[in-house]
């Protein structure tokens, strides 16, 4: 019996030991301090929370409900959501006992200001919600003028939750780079170029939670030096790190992470009837001409991942027997004959200076063995940006590259990027059918038909070959190997994190 | 001499002016569009209508003809507006603000540094020349200056951040906030500013204080038995001083023109990172400020350096 005794307590020390700070709280404390290189402009006043300003907000700002990253949705700051009896709307229960980092409660009326700044409004999300009514102090319900599947997304990615006394007070200019959330850190100061400061938020809603003091970001934009910082201990780790830093400081111990946010493809102009790449066989040849596998890992040191469709393999979503385009030159050739180009053709390609111009050259050798030259453009980014989103901005008969967030709904993603009433891609030709196709799959309400709706459309975007896949991509983290539990990529949101339950080791 | 300056400065304000229209229309002829680059990331989920962009453009005065754009900038510069910048959110006397004494405290204190040190050795180098001093100082200088700048910052920061840490490796921490601080953040970027402007004064020094000691008056002075101190003090080394003014002028305007890449490699938030920053962004209002306070610090060196001849030559002055 003595012995059983003396083996259940080594076993529960051990145990305790492994799990850290979870039973012995042993380890809080502590300020994380990462290297950022992006900068920050708007990441406070909910609407205007966008791709980077979400990174930012994410640490003192919560939304509704948590998506993670094979797109489950997880109770957040509402605790469950149901359909309403007209089954468009849907009544929202939120949870007790939240405060806002000044103090103030988090209950429905605090839900539906937040809602109505994006309500009716060209905000982009929530476009089919007409009002917000408070039933009690702690239910509300979202009013819709049609069902759409979206909607608990939106809530999950969208609707960051500010406070409501902190805006009226101090305006939404202000709020812009003042978050005043729920979240489990309290933001303190930002100085652009050098910091961003957030403190442990006492009241936060999660007993024992966070465990830091504190986090700061430190913006550095030279790679260099990001990495010098890191090598002096000036910081814990590096969010965009460069692949060969990453292999190098590998070996030196440092922990290695990456996620696969972003989507890098190909658009080129298939709208214009002289334009080559109108003839969808010639986009299919250009994408068998491409070994995007070869490039991402010669290249890319696998840190950057070749897609052949519009989902990740952990997506529910993605297609296992899609006939995917490999890299076969021969097919291509002879794809590219059918199309009535033996001889290949000449395009113009406009890629950003940020982008990734090794992995641009070697897609240009590639298609110049099957006969399509492509002559490589470096431009700035606003002219990027415009040829991206201006109708006739990119000239005829022109490539450039195409950027498409890796949102765990691809009907989200589709909606954004390839419906006809996105803005993005002008130049892109949408085969007929697909955005009914898309409104199909966006109003169905059992989720095995919404699953099947989904994959028709992804199919008919990769049958009629609307862009050519390249690559997807995130940020690769380089960690202090005494960082643990970071969340970057817990979310299936871009690549929020909260720090919620982050802790460092001694 | 009042006259002499009024007309400097009257030269001055047209350079000054001449490059506004300059800055003015050049970024404004770069294709692509700040608005749209502004509101992409709202674009790609359909947050953004054509009245928004149109309200945006009409808010930073876009809308209007290009010379109205320009006159207008022109008044509120007259009224100590510089704008308000696109992207920051702020407007661009406050982000200059704050920019500006980090970019001075560092150039400052790299010139200073400069001509403290090349001065003396540039003298030392002349006086004994074909020695092992001599050797030495212009083996330095003629190596320093072909040093680049971004190269010897990353070689800075390899020997006394990372392997002897003593200093931090990037960020800048103001003086007067925390003094040791402040001054340990500033010595790698100071000493790495230095560099080509003390090894160009220093090879100016020298090669004009030889030319100066082998003068007449020099000899003159030799034979009327005053000590060397004085012989190379007072007469040699005045008299060798306008080209190394000459000098100094084009390194200063070379030092904050270049600071961009000390500020890039130390993490400086200052002028040189806005600016480039700006122009990424085709930031027009932020652009068209740094450029007019940048023109306006090197006329005002430019001026400086001219008036200070006419105190190393009274001919000049007298002219």
């Amino acid at each position: 019996m003595k012995k059983t005794i003396k083996m259940v307590v080594f076993i529960y020390l051990f145990a305790a030991l492994l799990c850290g700070p979870k039973v012995f709280g042993a380890e809080y404390g502590g300020h994380l301090k990462l290297i950022w290189s992006l900068p920050a402009v708007s990441f406070g006043y909910p609407p205007k929370i966008r791709s980077i300003g979400e990174m930012y907000a994410s640490v003192a700002m919560e939304t509704m409900i948590a998506v993670d990253k094979y797109g489950k949705f997880h109770p957040h700051l509402a605790t469950a959501w149901k359909l309403a009896e007209d089954e468009k709307s849907w009544i929202i229960s939120l949870r007790k006992g939240v405060k806002f980092h000044d103090g103030t409660d988090f209950d429905a009326e605090a839900f539906k200001f937040n809602m109505d700044l994006f309500v009716g409004k060209p905000t982009g999300a929530f476009k089919n919600i007409t009002s917000v009514d408070v039933l009690d102090k702690y239910t509300a319900r979202l009013n819709a003028s049609k069902y759409q599947s979206i909607t608990i997304f939106e809530l999950a990615s969208e609707a960051y939750m500010a406070s409501p006394k902190a805006i009226k007070e101090k305006g939404a200019k202000w709020a812009e780079t003042h978050p005043v959330g729920t979240g489990p850190f309290k933001f303190v100061s930002f100085q652009r170029g050098k910091n961003m400061l957030w403190t442990r938020f006492d009241q936060y809603w999660k007993q024992g939670r966070p465990y830091l003091d504190g986090v700061e970001y430190l913006f550095i934009k030279d790679k260099m030096t990001a990495l010098s910082a890191l090598k002096a201990g000036e910081a814990h780790g590096i969010i965009f790190a460069l692949p060969q830093h990453a292999k190098t400081m590998a070996k030196q111990g440092f922990k290695i992470d990456f996620d696969q946010a972003v989507g890098i493809h190909l658009m080129v102009d298939s709208k214009s009837p002289d334009s080559p790449w109108a003839n969808k066989k010639v986009r299919q040849a250009a994408e068998y001409a491409i070994d995007k596998e070869t490039i991402c890992s010669q290249l890319g040191l696998d840190y950057k991942l070749p897609v052949y469709q519009m989902v990740k393999p952990e997506n529910p979503a993605y297609i296992k027997d899609l006939p995917i385009r490999k890299y076969n030159p021969e097919k291509a050739k002879k794809l590219l004959k059918e199309a009535g180009y033996p001889g290949g053709f000449t395009s113009d390609f406009y890629y950003p200076g940020m982008g990734w111009r090794d992995g641009w050259q070697a897609v240009q050798s590639y298609l110049a063995a099957v006969g399509i030259k492509l002559k490589l453009i470096v431009i700035d980014r606003p002219r990027y940006f415009t040829m991206r989103f201006k109708p006739g901005a990119l000239p005829a008969g022109a490539a450039s590259q195409m950027v498409m967030f890796q949102a765990p709904d691809p009907l989200y993603m589709a909606t954004a990027s390839l419906a006809s009433t996105s803005p993005h891609v002008p130049s892109m030709k949408r085969p007929p059918g697909f955005d009914r196709l898309l409104d199909e799959a966006i109003g169905e309400r059992n989720p095995a038909q919404r699953i099947q709706k989904t994959h028709e459309v992804i199919r008919l975007a990769h049958d009629e070959q609307m862009y050519i896949p390249f690559f997807t991509e995130g940020p690769l983290l380089i960690m202090n190997p005494n960082i643990h539990d970071y969340e970057f990529f817990e979310y299936g949101r871009n690549y929020i994190c909260p720090f919620t339950n982050t802790y460092m080791s001694k | 001499m009042g006259g002499y300056i009024i007309k400097r400065l009257g030269q001055a304000l047209i350079v000054v002016l001449l490059v506004t229209v300059l800055v003015f229309l050049l970024i404004r002829l770069l294709p692509g569009d700040p608005i749209l680059l502004y509101v992409s990331g709202d674009v790609v989920s359909g947050a953004v209508s054509d009245e928004v962009i149109a309200d945006l453009r009409r808010e930073h005065g876009l809308d209007r003809p290009m010379y109205i754009q320009y006159v207008n900038w022109l008044w509120q510069i007259l009224h100590g507006d510089l704008g308000k910048s696109i992207f920051l959110n702020d407007t661009v006397v406050n982000e200059i603000s704050r920019a500006v004494p980090k970019t001075v405290m560092i150039g400052s204190l790299g010139l200073l540094l400069a001509v403290c040190l090349s001065i003396p050795l540039g003298v030392l180098a002349a006086v004994r020349r074909g020695t092992w001093i001599d050797t030495l100082v212009t083996l330095l200088a003629n190596s320093g200056i072909t040093i680049p700048v971004f190269w010897l910052g990353i070689m800075l920061i390899q020997i006394f951040s990372l392997q002897l840490g003593w200093l931090p490796t990037q960020g800048y921490t103001s003086v007067f906030d925390d003094f040791g601080a402040g001054v340990k953040s500033l010595i790698l970027p100071v000493v790495c500013l230095s560099v080509v402007p003390l090894c160009a004064l220093t090879r100016q020094t020298r090669s004009s204080m030889l030319e100066n000691i082998r003068m007449d008056y020099i000899r003159t002075a030799w034979s009327k038995g005053l000590s060397e101190g004085l012989i190379i003090m007072r007469h040699a080394l005045k008299n060798s001083l306008i080209p190394v003014v000459t000098v100094f002028g084009l390194m200063a305007r070379i030092t904050i023109g270049g600071q961009i890449l000390i500020e890039t490699v130390f993490n400086i938030p200052g002028m040189g990172r806005l600016a480039v920053e700006g122009l990424q962004n085709q930031d027009y209002a932020i652009v068209q400020g740094v450029v007019l306070v940048i023109a306006i610090i090197v006329t005002g060196i430019n001026l400086i350096v001219d008036l200070s001849y006419g105190w190393l030559d009274p001919r000049i002055r007298n002219n």
